[in-house]
């Protein structure tokens, strides 16, 4: 066994993903049925996490998968092998009664190799993906109507690690921080920023902005964010988070912006991202390294339009160190905060209202972005970023990394 | 990781188990849905039965469970911590479309820790059990409409080698002669054996035998045939498979059965087990090792009747070995075979008809048990079986181990 953390950090993980981010603060009811998804290589908290639902009073829906490793690689085996009906087929009754059963879903995100998949080419990965948009569509439509959420955490391998140069124990340093780990009551750490995010979202859902100009080196790019919008964060869905975002029209968006931040996909590294937008679509999109892979994965259907715009406050944000991984990257601090982006999927709740009431015309008609890919991009360096609202007034709403909520 | 055994040997246990065993003797065909059930201890055998299932054209829905280990003992966890109303849920959305779903399922059965669990309260995994029976129900009835079908094959751990007192190197050895894994072809062996098992089938189910009576040291047993019973074998429910069984009218068992194997429930070892028949029930159990145990399982509905009779013969199985799993021991060879009774639930397969066709008052009518238990208990010492035939005569079908052919 390699590297396992404390058990009183692993204990406190569970209880802040269970009692409080599933809920959005509330945690789940006695009855309650979670469905927990974890790798093997994150067995330790898996653990934890059944424990915690079951001290919960709730029920566990096991989905407990096996590890890649060298040689002995069934996710990796299974591109290999695949042909276009195995990689198109989609087990319906088995996700219908999945999450008809499911009021939560714990994902516990880790791998024991980031790059099991290199070599497999990513249309082959893009086309399975592809098969699961039922399942992706009937968890959208149950979170609308408020009967299904999710949440996201993180567990730090050596291989992780390696990817992000730092060593295991600091990159558990930089999840226990980010997370509250080291505190005896992280629940009450996550109400405090819970209301600081709603403060900021406060301000910036009290604007009445059309649209949304973000500016740095190497970027200078339009967003218009839409009717119907709205800013949110804190919702628990990812643990750690601190973000504020929204899910723009994505037909409104012009201009280039370069993200600072390497991005990860299909288990490849691409360096030195650049995306250039017209009329809503990426008409070029550039990278130092694997612009191959970038241009397909944009290729996909969707994926080349705005779904997400996001600010973090680096006051907020206790993560400091690049962890090559998007939950971690998209949430970081350090001195300028982040801005990212995400093409592919629009967040339905981002719509200011009751989701469950919009048709699909009427999504499409707001620019509610439809794809199975969401990828975020992260930028790190120096930002400004000013509202225009309604009235043709300009607003800065974010610069050097911090809101301008109170000024 | 320990000791992993050569890939060849894997690769070949794949195949018998994917592309002979599922689909009774056919294996699976591309497009179908394989339901892949193993522990992280049979990992190797985990990824090379999915393998073949991908190349045979099939699909996996994968169900991968986590070991239990000193220091996370996941399912000891839930049973120390679940309340009865956590026991009895039954996720009955999730199971019926899971059920709708497969066409198969390839059960690992492997553990890391073999008594894991021997300090939970037997009373509350049975309650467990209980709640989860419809799940079982749907696929019983999927698999009588030959919609479904399953297999089970052992895979070895140190700890599982030790309760047999074996070493890992010698319990895979008999789990790789015992499946053929050493022929180059297994598959093609597995079609012999099952062709010889048929033709054992075939001449018992020639003889119209009314009552059934076993001898032996410490057992005289008389089981009832029942209407409508076939001998059944082979078919590659479980691999390895040597026996030949039917499922008696569990209302005519009368008479006693001393057991010279250990049986394990729930992580527990029960030894000596003793059992007396009284008008089909058991009227008395006893054992000289966890007799509450063993008392405890047969106060479950219906786990008080006989379910199944089971012969094999001691030249068809390569197992020479006690191995501590009731999948091996129930076809353990050895110098006299094994007889073996299962208690508790039916076998419908033994019905000489459509299953799928009788409703329930019939297996009722029929003396077909119900239980939500299945237990075999395993005899390997000499015995004669003397089947008495409709019109009274008597003909030994079985001695000293062996079917007697003519």
């Amino acid at each position: 066994m390699s590297y396992t953390p404390p058990q009183e950090y692993l204990e406190r993980y569970a209880d802040v993903l269970i009692n409080f981010a599933l809920g959005a603060g509330t945690g789940i009811s006695s009855g309650d049925v979670v469905w927990v998804n974890s790798p093997e290589n994150a067995k330790p908290l898996y653990a934890e996490v059944c424990r915690a639902v079951w001290r919960a009073g709730g029920h566990v829906i096991a989905d407990y998968d096996p590890a890649s490793e060298p040689g002995l690689d069934p996710n990796r085996d299974f591109y290999e092998l695949a042909s276009e009906a195995q990689l198109d087929f989609f087990a319906e009754h088995y996700w219908r009664g999945l999450l008809d059963q499911c009021d939560w879903v714990v994902q516990i995100r880790s791998f024991s190799d980031p790059h099991a998949l290199k070599d497999i080419p990513p249309e082959k990965i893009m086309r399975r993906h592809q098969s699961f948009m039922p399942a992706v569509e009937w968890q959208q439509a149950k979170m609308s109507e408020g009967r299904f959420s999710f949440t996201i955490g993180l567990y730090g391998t050596e291989a992780m690690a390696a990817e992000a140069e730092l060593s295991i124990e600091e990159y558990w340093q930089q999840i226990v921080a980010a997370c509250f780990l080291d505190d005896p009551e992280p629940i009450a750490r996550w109400r405090e920023v819970s209301e600081q995010i709603e403060h900021h979202c406060r301000f910036l859902n009290g604007l009445p902005i059309d649209r949304v100009h973000v500016e740095a080196e190497g970027t200078d790019l339009w967003l218009t964010l839409g009717e119907h919008r709205k800013w949110i964060g804190g919702s628990g869905h990812n643990i750690p988070s601190f973000e504020i975002f929204t899910s723009p029209d994505w037909r409104g968006t012009e201009g280039h912006i370069r993200f600072s931040q390497p991005l990860y996909i299909y288990s490849s590294l691409i360096k030195g991202v650049e995306l250039e937008f017209r009329e809503g679509r990426v008409v070029s999109a550039r990278a130092d390294e694997n612009e191959e892979l970038l241009k397909q994965m944009i290729a996909a259907e969707g994926a080349d339009k705005v779904g997400e715009f996001s600010l973090t406050d680096a006051r907020l944000s206790r993560i400091t160190r690049f962890m090559a991984d998007t939950l971690f990257d998209e949430n970081m601090g350090g001195p300028f905060g982040n801005t990212h982006l995400a093409v592919g999927l629009g967040l339905h709740d981002c719509y200011d209202g009751d989701e469950a009431a919009v048709s699909e015309e009427e999504w499409e008609r707001l620019g509610f972005n439809q794809s199975a890919v969401h990828t975020d991009i992260v930028s790190t360096t120096d930002r400004t970023v000013t509202a225009v609202l309604k009235d043709g007034s300009e607003r800065v709403i974010y610069v050097g990394g911090q809101f301008q909520s109170d000024g | 990781m320990g000791y992993v055994p050569p890939q060849e040997h894997l690769e070949r246990y794949a195949d018998v188990l994917v592309n002979w065993a599922l689909g009774g003797g056919d294996g699976i065909r591309p497009g179908e849905v394989v339901h892949v059930t193993a522990p992280e201890s049979a990992r190797p055998l985990y990824i090379e039965s999915c393998r073949a299932i991908w190349q045979a054209g099939g699909h996996v829905i994968g169900d991968y469970r986590p070991d239990d280990d000193d220091e996370r003992n996941w399912e000891r966890v839930f049973y120390d911590t679940a309340s009865d109303e956590q026991l009895d849920f039954f996720a009955e959305r999730y199971e019926r479309g899971f059920v709708d779903e497969v066409d198969h399922g390839l059960y690992v059965m492997c553990w890391n820790d073999p008594h894991s669990l021997s300090e939970v309260d037997p009373a509350r995994m049975m309650r467990r059990r209980v709640s989860q029976s419809p799940f079982r129900e749907w696929l019983d009835a999927k698999e009588d409409a030959a919609e479904y079908t399953w297999t089970i094959g052992l895979y070895p751990t140190p700890g599982m080698a030790a309760e047999a007192r074996l070493s890992i190197e010698e319990y895979w050895e008999q789990i790789v002669v015992a499946c053929f894994l050493d022929d180059p072809d297994p598959v093609q062996r597995w079609r012999e054996v099952t062709a010889q098992v048929e033709a054992q089938c075939a001449a018992l189910n020639a003889m119209p035998i009314e009552r059934l009576h076993v001898e032996g040291e410490d057992i005289d047993l008389w089981l009832t045939l029942g209407e409508k019973r076939a001998w059944k074998g082979g078919g590659g429910v479980n691999v390895p498979s040597f026996e030949v069984f039917t499922s008696p009218d569990w209302r005519g068992t009368e008479g006693r059965i001393r057991f010279s194997e250990p049986l394990y429930i729930y992580g527990s070892l029960i030894k000596g087990v003793e059992l007396e028949f009284r008008d089909g029930g058991v009227v008395e159990a006893r054992a000289e090792e966890n007799l509450a145990l063993l008392t405890e399982m047969i106060a479950t509905e219906g786990a008080d009747r006989v379910g199944e009779f089971s012969l094999t013969d001691g030249r068809l199985s390569r197992i020479t070995k006690f191995m501590a799993n009731t999948l091996y021991d129930e076809n353990v060879g050895g110098p006299f075979g094994n007889t073996h009774l299962a208690l508790g639930r039916s076998l419908r397969l033994c019905y000489d008809g459509d299953p799928d066709t009788v409703p329930d008052e019939e297996w009722e009518r029929l003396g077909f048990n119900d239980s939500v238990v299945h237990t075999d208990i395993v005899s390997t010492t000499d015995r004669t079986v003397t089947a008495v035939l409709t019109d009274g005569t008597e003909r030994v079908i079985y001695a000293s181990g062996k079917f007697l052919d003519s």
